[in-house]
């Protein structure tokens, strides 16, 4: 039985390590470049930089997107979002100051983490401060959903999605071409895998590894 | 895939030695693009150079800092939090004030009681 157990743990270390391999493999080609390549049902899909034009397109798009939505009688400012909560006794401003005094605490615990060699202690000091890091998610996750709709997430979210348009391409006759003739045909776009794909990679393009990852089609 | 891979793969020997190489010649690349780097590429190059210098601090026997402590995360994060705050520096000079200077024989540290 104690065996049986053994090769169960030994399996999963083993796939653990695999899984960490193939990470690394990926993520050695993501980095290895400015442009990502990836296949998709036989054909080949990259995303690249915005070139200077692209970028010049995309801060017009901006630009008329902004004015759009604060035209729109019903999208609203996160200003004006935190106020209609409070109406509703949810404290916006209450939780985001949470989030602040719960950085405050992990860095005085991490500034003793620092000092400390002692297994026990940094055993104990890493739980809280992971504890921690799990509750001050919780709060930004929370607070990130409620301000979903605001005008400030909403514009970042379709600026996203039209950099994604521009920088989609694919590999016809060894030649890289736009996938979408226009934004429009991009929008009505029901290949999920695609675009989300799409979105995942320019995600890293343009945002690194901090940015969170958004899919705009949930906005749409 | 996440900033873990990203960090696993900045402070692997294999990248580490690559990165030593590249900042010591230029013919030497990193990437297959020399210029309008990605966000993930300048990220990436953030924690080359960060892990570079943790074992560089490592090599110099800085105090607080071990194997143990780059290999985990959430150590590393918070070595790199007390040397930005200066912390490092007063153990350093303190361990400095305990070596004894005066005579010809180097580098013998008296403990306190």
């Amino acid at each position: 039985m104690k065996e049986k157990i053994t090769r169960k743990e030994l399996a999963e270390e083993g796939l653990k390590a695999i899984q960490k391999i193939e990470n690394e493999i990926k993520m050695e080609n993501i980095i290895q470049d400015n442009k990502i390549l990836f296949k998709l049902a036989g054909k080949t899909y990259r995303v690249r930089r915005l070139e200077h034009l692209e970028e010049q397109e995309l801060e017009q798009v901006r630009r008329k997107k902004y004015l759009e939505l604060i035209r729109d009688d019903s999208y609203q400012f996160k200003a004006q979002w935190i106020i209609d909560y409070k109406k509703k006794n949810i404290d916006i401003n209450a939780k985001e100051k949470k989030i602040r005094d719960i950085s405050f605490e992990i860095k005085q615990l991490m500034l003793r983490l620092a000092k400390t060699s002692n297994k026990t202690d940094v055993n104990n000091l890493v739980k809280s401060i992971e504890k921690l890091r799990d509750e001050q998610r919780d709060f930004v996750i929370d607070v990130t959903e409620k301000l979903h709709y605001c005008i400030e997430n909403q514009l970042s979210i379709a600026v996203h999605s039209y950099a994604t348009y521009l920088v989609l391409e694919v590999k016809k006759d060894k030649e890289w071409k736009r996938v979408f003739d226009n934004y429009e045909t991009f929008e009505k776009c029901e290949d999920n895998q695609l675009i989300s794909k799409a979105y995942y990679y320019v995600n890293y393009l343009m945002y690194g590894e901090n940015y969170e990852f958004k899919n705009p089609k949930k906005s749409r | 895939m996440n900033l873990k891979t990203l960090r696993n793969l900045a402070k692997s020997e294999k990248l580490q030695a690559l990165y030593r190489r590249a900042k010591e010649s230029n013919l030497i690349r990193l990437f297959k693009n020399n210029f309008d780097l990605s966000k993930i590429q300048e990220w990436f190059l953030y924690w080359l150079e960060v892990y570079h210098l943790l074992y560089k601090d490592l090599a110099e026997n800085k105090p607080y800092i071990s194997e143990e402590v780059i290999q985990n995360n959430i150590r590393t994060d918070a070595y790199l939090l007390l040397r930005a705050s200066g912390d490092l520096d007063k153990t350093k000079k303190k361990q400095q004030k305990d070596i004894d200077t005066t005579g010809n024989t180097p580098g013998i540290i008296f403990k306190r009681k």
